[in-house]
């Protein structure tokens, strides 16, 4: 059967991973290629590298960052960052990407999608979609102006699914960084009015958490970026934790899952 | 020894490099030429996209003849990964029946489209090994292969190394004499799909067949 999939992000700015916090802090904490070499080296299932900075600063894909991590990336590899053509969709492919993740270009040239769709097919297609939530109420919301969006995102993600999108990353921008968990109601109301997955993102603190996003929210994969980056909540910890809670995740041949216990709140002993 | 993996403007050509340079084979080119082709030791044809673009860039680059010439004339170890396995039938539906390379009896079909198993098929699922093979062997208790695909390939079960189960089973690889078919990526498949290309390089050096 169709396994759920952990998911490793690697925030990266000026080359370096960084932790980021609400959208607005970033630590810097070590180079990229390692940080790739490690998830393959234990059982992460793919992996979603973002360039945070590309599109503020106006540059396009770092490709020889890309060609330089996929090197040793044997499980499928995300680029996202910068993002503002074809023809970087199509060089990111070229230096290794396997499927690509694009966020503001969407809402400056709506049919994008539809035409990226076209020409390199909906399965490397991802459509990252952040969500800010006021009082209750869910927005879209654009990082670059800082502003919410007048679009829900259920709606949002739909359209882009309309448009040819082959999966949606939803991340929770007041979550992200707080380590309370996903936002369950968010992931809820958007992956009960798609056919294509939905990866979640955002708050992750415990490994617990990423159990949550399976079962509870709905998602078909669940993503971490800053859990990952210490030892002691490495993916194995994620997936034995999963794996007890009942989600059916691949578990590689070559790890022992058995060495791990929780405590009540799912931290690792 | 030499492997070519042919280059016709679909597919992730560097991944599966990456991925033959990382278990120790080295001597890896990535070319349309058809000395080369010939000059090679084990040939792979990659695939991601179109069942009728392949075909249609195959005879843009004149491949076929060659391919056909090393593969079903010299008997050449070759392996198609995805749509590159695809290619090794009859045809496909895909775009509305369109010939394949034909090596291999068998047509390639929609998967069926329910609520329940969505399509494409993308994601890791199981293989569940249907003969004992060299292609297939030393897998652990793990059997999880990464997949991305909408069409699926029918043929004689004599030919089916392995199939995967998705609401019904379907093929997941093939073997016809030095003839291979994958539908997975093994490139993409972490430690399961490394062990697929390092058997691929046995099977290459000793020439033996399933």
């Amino acid at each position: 059967m169709l396994k759920t999939r952990l998911i490793a992000c690697i925030i990266a700015k000026n080359r370096l991973v960084v932790q980021s916090y609400g959208f607005s802090r970033y630590l810097p904490i070590g180079n990229v290629k390692i940080a790739v070499e490690f998830f393959v080296r234990w059982d992460v299932d793919e992996i979603i590298m973002l360039d945070i900075d590309a599109t503020r600063e106006g540059r396009s894909p770092d490709l020889d960052l890309v060609e330089w991590a996929a090197t040793e990336c044997f499980v499928p590899l995300t680029v996202g960052g910068g993002i503002r053509s074809l023809d970087d969709i199509n060089n990111l492919l070229k230096a290794g990407a396997d499927k690509i993740c694009i966020n503001s270009i969407v809402a400056d040239q709506p049919e994008f999608v539809f035409r990226a769709a076209e020409a390199f097919g909906s399965q490397c297609i991802t459509v990252s979609v952040d969500a800010v939530e006021d009082n209750g109420a869910y927005s879209v919301y654009d990082y670059r102006a800082r502003w919410r969006m007048p679009w829900r995102p259920a709606q949002w993600a739909m359209k882009q699914e309309e448009m040819g999108a082959g999966e949606i990353l939803l991340n929770s921008v007041n979550r992200d960084g707080s380590r309370v968990g996903y936002d369950i109601n968010l992931l809820k109301m958007v992956s009960a009015n798609l056919s294509i997955p939905v990866i979640a993102c955002g708050g992750v603190g415990r490994v617990a958490h990423l159990s949550e996003g399976a079962l509870t929210g709905g998602c078909q994969a669940v993503a971490a970026a800053n859990l990952f980056q210490h030892t002691e909540h490495s993916t194995i910890a994620a997936k034995s934790h999963m794996l007890k809670s009942g989600v059916h995740v691949r578990l590689s041949s070559e790890v022992k899952y058995e060495d791990f216990e929780f405590d009540r709140m799912g931290r690792p002993l | 020894m030499n492997i070519a993996i042919i280059d016709y403007g679909m597919g992730n050509t560097k991944s599966i490099k990456n991925a033959f340079v990382h278990i120790g084979e080295s001597d890896v080119c990535i070319t349309k030429s058809p000395e080369k082709i010939r000059r090679a030791n084990a040939l792979i044809l990659p695939g991601v996209g179109a069942f009728r673009d392949a075909m249609i860039n195959l005879g843009e680059y004149d491949l076929v003849s060659v391919l056909t010439d090393e593969v079903c004339g010299n008997k050449k170890p070759f392996l198609g990964i995805c749509l590159g396995m695809q290619l090794l039938f009859d045809e496909s539906e895909e775009g509305g029946q369109f010939p394949g390379l034909g090596w291999i009896k068998g047509r390639v079909e929609r998967l069926p489209v329910n609520d329940v198993f969505r399509v494409p098929h993308v994601g890791w699922n199981d293989l569940i090994v249907k003969k004992d093979n060299r292609i297939l062997a030393g897998l652990g208790h793990d059997r999880n292969f990464y997949f991305v695909h909408s069409y699926h390939a029918v043929c004689a079960s004599d030919y089916v190394l392995g199939t995967f189960s998705y609401g019904a089973e379907f093929t997941a690889a093939v073997c016809k004499d030095n003839i291979l078919g994958v539908q997975f990526h093994p490139e993409k498949s972490h430690v399961n799909g490394l062990l697929v290309l390092k058997n691929f390089l046995a099977f290459a050096e000793e020439r033996q067949i399933c």
